[in-house]
């Protein structure tokens, strides 16, 4: 992330600065200065055990070298809608360095309760712009690149780097072409999906083809008689960007996969 | 023998959530399903004892079986 006379202008920087945490503004006037980016510099100034105010909570959960490590990190999230808006607010502000977005649909009034991204201003703009918005309102040392297009038409060079791949998506035939691609590039998925006060949560490494398994039969599922309330796709959303920063700081190793139902309030794991 | 039949989200709505049943030797999966008036196509997660399992698979005693419908809204 950082070539050597990057550092050499950072080092001389920060050794003129007496800090032990390091407010954005402070980044933003360095960035403006040298010319090195935004993230760049939070990486330099974790590198030097200097904590990016922003980062300052996260601390405690996740170590100096895992914020760093997470600052590094390339994730893709597949579908803007009822999760992958959550998924993108929660890994904006972990800190995740570079997020790309993918998503065709525009914000229909339908959305408005349960989406995050679909306010009563949103209606009728693109999900994949409303969410590069929110992410540098957020948090601008993250890298977005976003795309208003199907899965399908993504091509290879924009894979290029990606780590982690989220399936926030709502189609079922998407999603078998997700794990797919994933498989091949030997990545692995964190898989999410709701219908009602149902949910369910996975993260598959590669060679465990566990979406094509329980997808085989069904185009759609119950969520066409259930529909999806509030509160389900935030918790899928939650959980699914807890399992990918868990992989991304190198503490998951399994695959896993869980199943829950809120109004019961059971969940129930499944051996894969 | 004995198995424990779990059934999940709507699958419960006029059956149950977990029930022990006494069946022949030779029982299948699929004669589960039958007697449930659960299709098989219906069934999105199939478990025997937490494992992905066939609707083809023989039940020993003391195996459960875990029915899931599938979920596919994001």
């Amino acid at each position: 992330m950082l070539g050597e006379r990057e550092k050499d202008i950072l080092k001389r920087i920060f050794s003129k600065k007496d800090i032990e945490e390091l407010p954005f503004e402070m980044s933003k006037e360095i960035s403006e200065e040298t010319n090195i980016e935004l993230r760049a510099i939070e990486y330099f100034a974790l590198e030097n055990e200097i904590v990016p105010l922003r980062y300052v909570r996260n601390i405690g959960s996740f170590t100096i070298e895992g914020q760093k490590k997470l600052l590094a990190s390339k994730v893709m999230i597949v579908g803007l809608g009822g999760l992958g808006g959550y998924v993108l607010e929660e890994l904006c502000r972990a800190g995740v360095g570079e997020i790309v977005v993918v998503d065709y649909d525009t914000f229909e009034e339908t959305n408005l309760n349960r989406q995050l991204l679909a306010t009563e201003n949103t209606l009728g703009q693109e999900k994949a712009d409303v969410a590069k918005k929110r992410a540098s309102e957020i948090n601008k040392t993250v890298v977005i690149k976003s795309f208003r297009d199907k899965i399908e038409n993504i091509s290879e060079i924009h894979w290029e780097g990606v780590e982690l791949v989220f399936d926030c998506l709502d189609r079922i035939d998407s999603r078998l072409y997700l794990e797919k691609k994933a498989e091949k590039l030997k990545i692995p998925l964190v898989h999410g999906a709701v219908a009602g006060w149902y949910g369910q949560v996975g993260f598959f490494f590669p060679g465990s083809n566990w979406l094509s398994k329980i997808y085989r039969k069904h185009k759609t599922g119950i969520e066409q008689i259930l529909g999806n309330p509030p509160f389900t796709p935030s918790l899928v959303a939650s959980l699914m960007t807890a399992l990918g920063i868990s992989y991304l700081l190198g503490e998951l190793k399994e695959s896993t996969f869980f199943f829950f139902d809120l109004k019961a309030m059971e969940f129930e794991k499944v051996n894969l | 023998m004995k198995v424990e039949i779990r059934l999940f989200a709507t699958f419960r709505e006029g059956r149950f959530k977990k029930e022990v049943w006494e069946l022949p030797e030779g029982t299948k999966v699929i004669d589960v399903l039958n007697l449930l008036g659960i299709k098989p196509e219906e069934v999105a997660i199939l478990l025997v004892n937490g494992m992905n399992a066939e609707p083809e698979y023989v039940l020993k005693d003391g195996d459960y079986i875990s029915l899931f419908p599938p979920v596919g809204g994001g």
